[in-house]
């Protein structure tokens, strides 16, 4: 029964290398019930159409010879690794090997940082400063390379609009205020 | 194709006209922003481009306030400025402008990649940036044709709907007796204790 609602669903493209002949297992979850003076905790399995995992299987961000690379704008990929609160699965779980994981929490990173994951922070996340404004990242190792840059600035500026959120509005605002 | 006659006459004012173009420079690098704005303001993009010619165009830019830069460089990047005169000289990192005036950084980008001539002062004038899409009566009416961004914006979790969602692919695969309760959040119990250098536990 459980081999065919895993062979009624269209073929999904990271399973499509490797074929495995093994019934879809199930996820277990834990179920309290009380009645009276007596709790009854209980292992209850759920049917998973997405087939577990072999220990012969391939780490799942891998793509073969494909020069493709996890970035921080894959949040739907990303999701999938994580815990509600943001952290990242270990290791032990995904089954991915560990440059991946490394890449991995390096995007999850970046993509909290960039504000990506506005459902999935704490509420004591840091956006104080500089961390409210945009970032973008060009690879995920863009982070380590950390280096003061000077940039020549100019005294010569004008500001034909003013906008009410200004914080200089002018020596007008000052005497009037 | 007639050089006369009233269809070749309001074609030439297009061709020598002085164009007003829109740029959303929501999630866009500050200086990748400002070769493109560049390239409009000196009039690049024209094949009747001469440099003596003023034949650059204006360039309205929107949502300054959400102007991007690279990794850390809000903190990193230092903005010098001397005006070659006493106590002229200031070091100020970019989120303290970015703070106090949205639109200053990405002005010094473009003017930046204007390059060091006599025109670039010419050509700034041209440009009209706003914090955000609020702009006069008159800037909306001239605005004739919208600029490509640079960059893709990327989406948020919250941007995707729940049938993309359900059509992504898993990529995760769980292994025989896996527990759900694994993939939630727990309860964090605390650094472990370490002794400091020197003391042993007691």
């Amino acid at each position: 029964m459980l081999s065919s609602i895993g062979s009624a669903l269209p073929p999904l493209r990271h399973l499509a290398r490797k074929l495995t002949t093994t019934a879809a297992a199930g996820k277990w979850r834990i179920v309290e019930e009380t009645s009276g003076d007596t709790t009854t905790v209980r292992a209850v399995e759920t049917p998973d159409p997405v087939a577990a995992r072999q220990p012969e299987d391939q780490c799942a961000l891998c793509t073969c010879s494909l020069p493709v690379k996890l970035a921080y704008t894959d949040v739907l990929i990303l999701e999938q690794f994580m815990r509600p609160d943001g952290t990242v699965l270990p290791r032990q779980l995904t089954g991915i090997c560990k440059s991946q994981q490394l890449r991995l929490e390096r995007c999850v990173m970046q993509a909290h940082w960039a504000g990506l994951f506005p459902d999935r922070t704490i509420p004591e996340f840091d956006r104080a400063g500089y961390k409210r404004f945009a970032r973008h990242w060009e690879s995920d190792m863009s982070m380590y390379f950390l280096k003061q840059k000077k940039e020549n600035g100019t005294w010569y500026y004008f500001k034909r609009y003013q906008h009410q959120d200004d914080g200089y509005k002018g020596i007008r605002a000052k005497q009037t205020a | 194709m007639s050089l006369t006659g009233r269809i070749a006459k309001s074609r030439q004012w297009l061709q020598f006209a002085r164009h007003w173009h829109l740029l959303d420079a929501n999630h866009q690098d500050a200086y990748k922003l400002g070769e493109k704005v560049a390239y409009h303001l000196v009039g690049k993009h024209k094949p009747i481009w001469h440099p003596e010619t003023d034949c650059g165009d204006h360039v309205v830019v929107v949502n300054c306030k959400n102007v991007a830069m690279e990794g850390f460089d809000w903190k990193h990047k230092i903005y010098h400025f001397d005006n070659q005169y006493p106590q002229g000289r200031a070091d100020i990192p970019a989120h303290q402008i970015h703070e106090y005036d949205p639109c200053r950084i990405v002005f010094m980008a473009t003017y930046k990649q204007l390059g060091n001539n006599l025109v670039r002062r010419r050509h700034i004038q041209r440009l009209h940036l706003f914090p955000d899409t609020e702009m006069p009566e008159f800037v909306k009416r001239n605005i004739s044709n919208q600029l490509e961004q640079i960059q893709l914006v990327p989406k948020k979790s919250t941007d995707y709907t729940a049938e993309e969602r359900a059509a992504f692919p898993k990529l995760v695969r769980f292994p025989k007796n896996h527990f759900e309760e694994w993939e939630h959040t727990s309860k964090s119990q605390g650094r472990h204790p370490k002794p400091a250098f020197g003391k042993t536990k007691e």
